[in-house]
């Protein structure tokens, strides 16, 4: 009998060398024909944990407005908006000004990470018009809402930018992260050499 | 060596672990939110346990408690604040090992998500029996493992990349895509590649002992064969490695690469020296294919070795792989 598939956990502690107790697991890796896929899907999915998780330490602003931003992924939590967890009109782009740049697709309720390199400018905006959808920023140094895009100076990073579903009468990202339905977050570290965005 | 993303956790007492909490607790919540919300749909998590208004709230909320008042074994845990991302850690703290296995057998059966198995090919070569291959399927696998826990997730995708072909011809796939690592160019992606199947073989055929050895034995497994950051050139630096080998052997800055070089020609003498005995049986031939279609001049070129020509000759008077499978009678 083929080995089955594991979970994406146990794929995790796998990325990480882990996983000892579960031979099954590793059977199926060199074994199955979309392994290799799953293998980098996993790989990607570690890197960006790995570059959050490195912002978040020593930085509680940045911690308690992750766990904010995460802990209402499903809008309020009820089993209809659970049912809608993917609603495409609302997913939003993070588009490079520079040209020739792909725009990385941002989910509701998750914080994607983007490596820029110093002066780079990045925008975020939603891929439809969306009239209730605002943009925010934040850093160590303060928030406010997004003029447009930022463009990354030494000593700024990390900073945080933010969209927010029905926060229309919010001006500080405090404010709108206590009306808004639902929040989505892009966080931009420095970009170390050769680093992508994979 | 320790993850330099994630801060050490020094103090494991409870006392220790309970004042980390209380200062560092959102940053904390964070780290286990990210890793909860990446892997875990809130319903998923009702099996362990977690059935309230918000399970992925309370699987937080249970594994910082975990983590204060818990009884851990730091030489079991990762020992740094990486530990809050580990899910399939916490998870299984909650129910065990033996349980969380279970519960994802069960969720995956339920769930019927495995695609059923694609038909095997009739024309890859020679017939080859399903218990050979079961047994080829748990030697790489175990090896695999190792060269995880030794090296990194790169080389462990590198080394499925390299030996997709072959993995394919032995347990039938229909061909599907190549995957391709578009961060690395072509020559660095095939340098690593190779880099990656000749650690594996390394450990496959148990030429890196777990302690003492040479000088240049030990350059290599202290460079080579220890966790080290998922990035080229995937090896600890020397001025790690240095203080680790004998000091007399230490006299410069080059001092560690020219012994791990010496080292790995020694262990690329012992790779080739297995083609010169003769093969038992089918699952030896199957071994023997395995280590040749892992060895080529690019070898050679990605360890570093490309002024050996001594050693370029040999690799490419090695027998073709096509050669060392039986003619079919």
């Amino acid at each position: 009998m083929s080995p089955s598939k594991p979970d994406a956990a146990t794929l995790d502690a796998m990325v990480l060398g882990g996983v000892e107790d579960d031979l099954e697991a590793w059977e199926w890796l060199v074994s199955a024909p979309d392994a290799d896929e799953a293998w980098a899907s996993a790989s990607r999915q570690r890197r960006r944990i790995d570059r959050v998780a490195s912002a978040i330490q020593g930085r509680p602003w940045l911690a308690r407005i992750t766990s904010s931003i995460l802990a209402r992924r499903f809008g309020t939590g009820t089993p209809l908006l659970e049912s809608i967890f993917v609603v495409p009109a609302l997913e939003s782009a993070l588009r490079e000004t520079d040209a020739g740049a792909e725009p990385i697709i941002v989910e509701w309720g998750r914080v994607a990470v983007r490596p820029v390199r110093l002066g780079q400018t990045l925008g975020l905006r939603a891929r439809e018009p969306v009239a209730d959808v605002r943009f925010f920023y934040r850093w160590r140094e303060g928030d406010g809402e997004l003029p447009g895009s930022w463009t990354l100076e030494p000593g700024e990073a990390p900073v945080l930018l933010l969209a927010c579903l029905d926060a229309r009468d919010a001006s500080t990202v405090e404010r709108a992260m206590a009306t808004a339905a639902s929040v989505a977050g892009v966080l931009l570290v420095e970009a170390q050499d050769g680093e992508t965005d994979e | 060596m320790g993850d330099p993303r994630y801060e050490s956790i020094v103090d494991w007492s409870r006392e220790g672990r309970a004042l980390l909490v209380e200062q560092r607790g959102d940053e904390i919540r964070a780290l286990l939110w990210l890793a909860f919300g990446s892997f875990c749909e809130r319903r998923a998590l009702e099996p362990f346990g977690f059935r309230g208004e918000d399970p992925l709230d309370e699987a937080v909320e249970w594994s910082v408690a975990r983590f204060t008042t818990g009884a851990l074994d730091p030489e079991r845990c990762t020992r740094t604040f990486r530990i809050f991302t580990e899910v399939r850690f916490w998870l299984a703290q909650k129910v065990g090992a033996m349980a969380y296995r279970r519960i994802m057998w069960t969720r995956a059966e339920v769930q019927h998500n495995d695609p059923p198995e694609p038909p095997r090919e009739s024309n890859d070569g020679p017939a080859r029996s399903e218990g050979a291959l079961d047994e080829m399927r748990t030697r790489l696998a175990t090896t695999l493992q190792r060269l995880a826990a030794r090296t990194c997730a790169d080389l462990v995708g590198y080394w499925l990349g390299g030996t997709r072909r072959l993995r394919l011809a032995w347990f039938g796939w229909t061909a599907t895509v190549e995957l391709e690592n578009v961060s690395a160019s072509k020559k660095q992606r095939s340098f690593h590649v190779h880099d990656a199947m000749f650690r594996y073989q390394c450990l496959h055929q148990g030429l890196i002992p777990d302690a003492d050895g040479s000088a240049s034995t030990m350059a290599v497994r202290e460079s080579m064969f220890r966790p080290c950051e998922n990035r080229p050139p995937y090896r600890r630096p020397d001025e790690e490695v240095a203080p680790l080998l004998p000091a007399a052997r230490i006299t410069g800055p080059r001092s560690v690469g020219k012994l791990r070089r010496a080292g790995l020609a020694a262990i690329l003498g012992q790779l080739f020296a297995f083609f010169d005995r003769d093969v038992k049986d089918e699952q030896e031939t199957l071994e023997r294919v395995f280590l040749r279609t892992s060895l080529s001049a690019t070898t050679i070129h990605a360890l570093d070795l490309e002024r050996r020509d001594d050693l370029l000759l040999r690799v490419k008077s090695l027998p073709p792989a096509d050669s060392l499978v039986p003619e079919e009678p």
